[in-house]
């Protein structure tokens, strides 16, 4: 018996080979992925030739490949089969039978109004956070940002809790039944959990922006309204739709907020999001929810598109789509 | 620093102030004991001046002087700490840029990225006020009113401004398509568009290339010619500042060292600094034995400038093409000077009776197109000479200084003086450090007394890091004195000294200041009433 154990025992590996044995063999991939990006780099710095840059996108166009356009594909085929099998339309046909027309009405003004209210207050702060004038430290910067750091379940729960003590509150000082709208909870939510993504490439443009150029324009003659109106806004346009595409985006496709603002209740008629997670909760529906999936890339492809049409050609010295 | 001006002694001071200078100039801008505090650096220190109506005026020092605040002060982007600026005898120190009539033309030309070439010119002219005159239809009256400028002649002026510039045909080109010249040219076109009664130009062909550089300077001057309006012009390169200014202000530390046609400024500089930083030079240390009399390098010399105390310390500069330099070998003497010999003829008190001062050896020659530029080291000093006839290098030449090619300059500072407290027993605070000094004074000091240390230039060490050495500090301007260099070092704490060292430096050199505990003086601090300083106003 005790020389079983002894013959058991595992022989003393060096601390290399330990460790690699205690790596699960699943990260081959991702190692693999991280060389082909160094192969790209090093062939590029011993070549040095334009041409080879295009192998820095190798490991991306794997990783694009694998995980977006297969899916894609399959996300495409699945929409046009029933669950029986064999091409159908019934899939689409079935979207405004469960009020999917109203509901992508809603998902637009809900993101719409979410994407308003954080561009109408993240502009100001940005504004006075990139000014040179206002000497803002650094730790008051940080402090629109350190929302991000709380788990986005937690800040959204926390978040619920808040309403129902507000209802209880007004109920109980009143004596009447008082309940937050439904959009104004889910707005409300989407507001707080995308705002730093409105501020951050706002606040970004605005603190690159030459200020010597909001010098020149006062020397021309423009007071401090018109330096705003004619220098500062139109430079910052391009941040402006960075932070709309990061909010509005998001926000028109989310899912999870509404879910758990609304106490997982009745979740399924308030966004489009939640309509194709309710689709994929039950294996039959599946194909369904392939559809509508497709309806709201649609959907969000076109918001894109205009956008990009809206601001062609506005958008200088940013991110342009 | 300078305590700042109170409040009401300075409005008596405007007050008579602008009543006579209404009547002696026309100046149309008046710069009345600005400074100007950054995070407790004094970028400008009590600066008055004023400039007269049409010059071309430049502003020239090197870097961090305080030449580009002065102009954006002026132009109204920085508020002076104190004082006033007056434009046109209008105090404008706290109007704001957009309500001033001038207009600038910026460095880095700050056109607007996303307006063509039209619009960036057309800028300002769209938010012009101008003065209109209006019949009232009923009664005839004429009433004093304002407008905007029509469209075309927002059109006709921009054009103009256009051909101007000579980019006539770019109106519709993006800004960022255009090369640096064009855009400094849009940039000044911009400027010019207004009609200012004074131009401000802060660097404006500094990212120029020199070619780029030299026709822009001649198309600038023209402009000026041709709009007669004042030039207010910044720049830390001396050539250009010769080249195209009718008066200079040559500022240092936020103080003016001279003004001056360029002319002057070259021929009689005021101090070591002017010397060193327009055009080549030799500054030489020397004493005024008497009016007209200065020794230097051992020898007396005849010089045309009076005035100085008996025996004053003075520095002085001979500028590279005023020495004649002549063959040896013409004047004869050749075979029986050896280089011993030369070194004998340097005894004091020896007066020049040959035609030459000095014997030397070329220690190198250039070549500059028009004249060569040698070293010639005849012992006590390296000459730098400009002539057209060349020497090669190991030639034995004569210098020959004519006395009115030596130009005398007061000494900017004789001995290194700061005030500070005693620390402890043995140790003084010099650049916020401690010191240990030996107590030559009958009285012993006790901690905290109030003291005056002095320091002779030659009398510290500069060591390469400051590991070991109490204080440290950054070389800054370096005098080349012949047999050593004077080096301005700005410690730590703000202050400067200058150092006498045989070693070279480099500006901006990190060094450790070491000061011998015997050479440091101490005397005790006498308090004195220290009256309001006053500074002259210069006018330029």
């Amino acid at each position: 018996m005790e020389q079983t154990i002894i013959k058991n025992q595992p022989k003393r590996h060096s601390s290399i080979t330990n460790f690699w044995q205690s790596v699960h063999k699943d990260w081959l991939f991702w190692v693999l992925i991280c060389g082909f990006g160094l192969l790209g780099l090093g062939i590029y710095v011993l070549v040095r030739k334009d041409g080879n840059r295009g192998v820095f996108i190798l490991p991306y166009l794997i990783l694009a490949i694998l995980f977006i356009i297969v899916p894609l594909v399959f996300l495409f085929i699945q929409a046009f089969i029933s669950f029986e099998g064999g091409f159908t339309f019934n899939n689409f046909l079935s979207f405004s039978e469960m009020g999917g027309w109203s509901l992508l009405w809603r998902s637009i003004r809900i993101a719409g109004i979410t994407t308003l209210i954080c561009l109408v207050i993240a502009y100001p702060v940005a504004l006075i956070l990139s000014s040179k004038e206002m000497k803002v430290p650094l730790i008051v910067i940080m402090f629109f940002i350190v929302p991000m750091l709380i788990n986005v379940v937690l800040r959204t729960f926390a978040l619920r809790e808040i309403f129902m003590w507000i209802e209880r509150a007004v109920r109980e000082s009143r004596g009447e039944v008082f309940n937050l709208s439904d959009d104004f909870k889910i707005i409300t939510a989407l507001i707080l959990d995308y705002f730093p993504f409105m501020l951050l490439p706002i606040y970004t443009i605005l603190r690159t922006q030459d200020k010597s150029l909001q010098e020149a324009a006062a020397d021309l003659g423009a007071s401090k309204i018109r330096v705003f109106l004619k220098v500062v806004l139109p430079l910052s346009v391009a941040g402006i739709i960075s932070g709309i595409m990061m909010v509005f985006l998001p926000a028109i496709s989310n899912f999870a907020i509404p879910y758990i603002v609304m106490e997982f209740f009745n979740a399924e008629s308030q966004l489009l999001g939640n309509l194709i997670w309710h689709q994929f909760s039950s294996r039959t529906t599946y194909n369904v929810g392939a559809a509508y999936g497709l309806i709201l890339l649609l959907l969000v492809a076109t918001s894109v598109a205009i956008i990009t049409k809206f601001t062609k050609g506005k958008a200088k010295g940013g991110i342009s789509f | 620093m300078k305590e700042k001006v109170s409040l009401d002694k300075n409005l008596i001071k405007n007050g008579n102030g602008s009543c006579a200078s209404a009547q002696k100039f026309d100046k149309i801008i008046e710069v009345r004991n600005v400074t100007k505090v950054f995070d407790d650096v004094t970028v400008v220190d009590n600066m008055s001046f004023s400039i007269k109506r049409g010059d071309f005026v430049t502003f020239l020092g090197p870097s961090g002087c305080g030449k580009t605040t002065l102009l954006r002060m002026i132009a109204g982007f920085e508020k002076p700490t104190s004082g006033e600026i007056f434009l046109e005898r209008e105090d404008v120190t706290l109007i704001p840029p957009h309500k001033r009539p001038i207009n600038t033309v910026f460095q880095k030309y700050a056109l607007f990225p996303h307006l063509n070439v039209y619009k960036n010119i057309a800028f300002g002219l769209k938010l012009k006020q101008i003065p209109h005159q209006i019949q009232h239809k009923k009664t005839g009256e004429s009433v004093d009113t304002t407008r905007k400028y029509t469209k075309n002649e927002i059109h006709e002026k921009v054009q103009h401004a256009l051909k101007m510039v000579g980019l006539d045909g770019y109106d519709k080109r993006d800004v960022s398509t255009l090369s640096g010249g064009q855009q400094q040219r849009v940039a000044i076109a911009r400027a010019i568009v207004l009609e200012p009664k004074d131009l401000l130009l802060d660097e404006p062909l500094g990212a120029l290339d020199l070619k780029m550089r030299k026709e822009m300077q001649i198309e600038l001057m023209n402009i000026h010619k041709n709009l007669g309006i004042t030039f207010v012009y910044v720049t830390h390169d001396q050539e250009e500042a010769l080249t195209m200014s009718d008066k200079i202000l040559i500022i240092n530390d936020g103080v003016v060292q001279q003004a001056g046609t360029p002319k002057k400024i070259y021929d009689e500089p005021a101090n070591a600094f002017v010397a060193n930083f327009i055009g080549e030079s030799n500054i030489l240390s020397g004493v005024m034995v008497a009016d007209f009399k200065v020794q230097f390098s051992g020898q007396t010399f005849d010089c045309t400038d009076k005035g100085f105390s008996k025996n004053e310390k003075v520095d002085l500069v001979i500028r590279p093409e005023d020495i004649e330099i002549s063959d040896l070998v013409v004047s004869g003497q050749w075979s029986v000077v050896s280089e011993g010999e030369s070194k004998n003829k340097k005894t004091p008190n020896q007066s020049p009776i040959t035609n030459h001062h000095f014997i030397g050896t070329v220690t190198s020659s250039v070549f500059k197109g028009t004249y060569y530029e040698m070293h010639v080291d005849v012992g006590s000093y390296e000459f730098t000479v400009q002539s057209t006839t060349g020497f090669v290098i190991g030639a034995k030449v004569a210098l020959n200084i004519p006395p009115q090619s030596i130009h005398i300059m007061r000494k900017m500072k004789t001995v290194n003086s700061f005030k500070t407290v005693v620390t402890s027993e043995n140790t003084i605070e010099i650049c916020g450090a401690n010191y240990e000094f030996i107590n030559n004074e009958t009285e012993p000091f006790e901690k905290g007394d109030e003291v005056i240390a002095e320091i002779e230039f030659e009398d510290i060490y500069l060591a390469d890091h400051d590991d070991y050495t109490p204080a440290g500090g950054n070389i800054g301007q370096t005098y080349y004195k012949g047999s050593y260099y004077q080096v301005q070092v700005y410690t730590d704490d703000d202050d400067e000294l200058y150092v006498n060292t045989t070693d070279e430096w480099d500006i901006d050199d990190r060094v450790g200041i070491a000061i011998n505990p015997e050479k440091i003086k101490v005397k005790k601090y006498v308090e004195e009433e220290d009256g309001e300083e006053e500074t002259e106003s210069i006018e330029v």
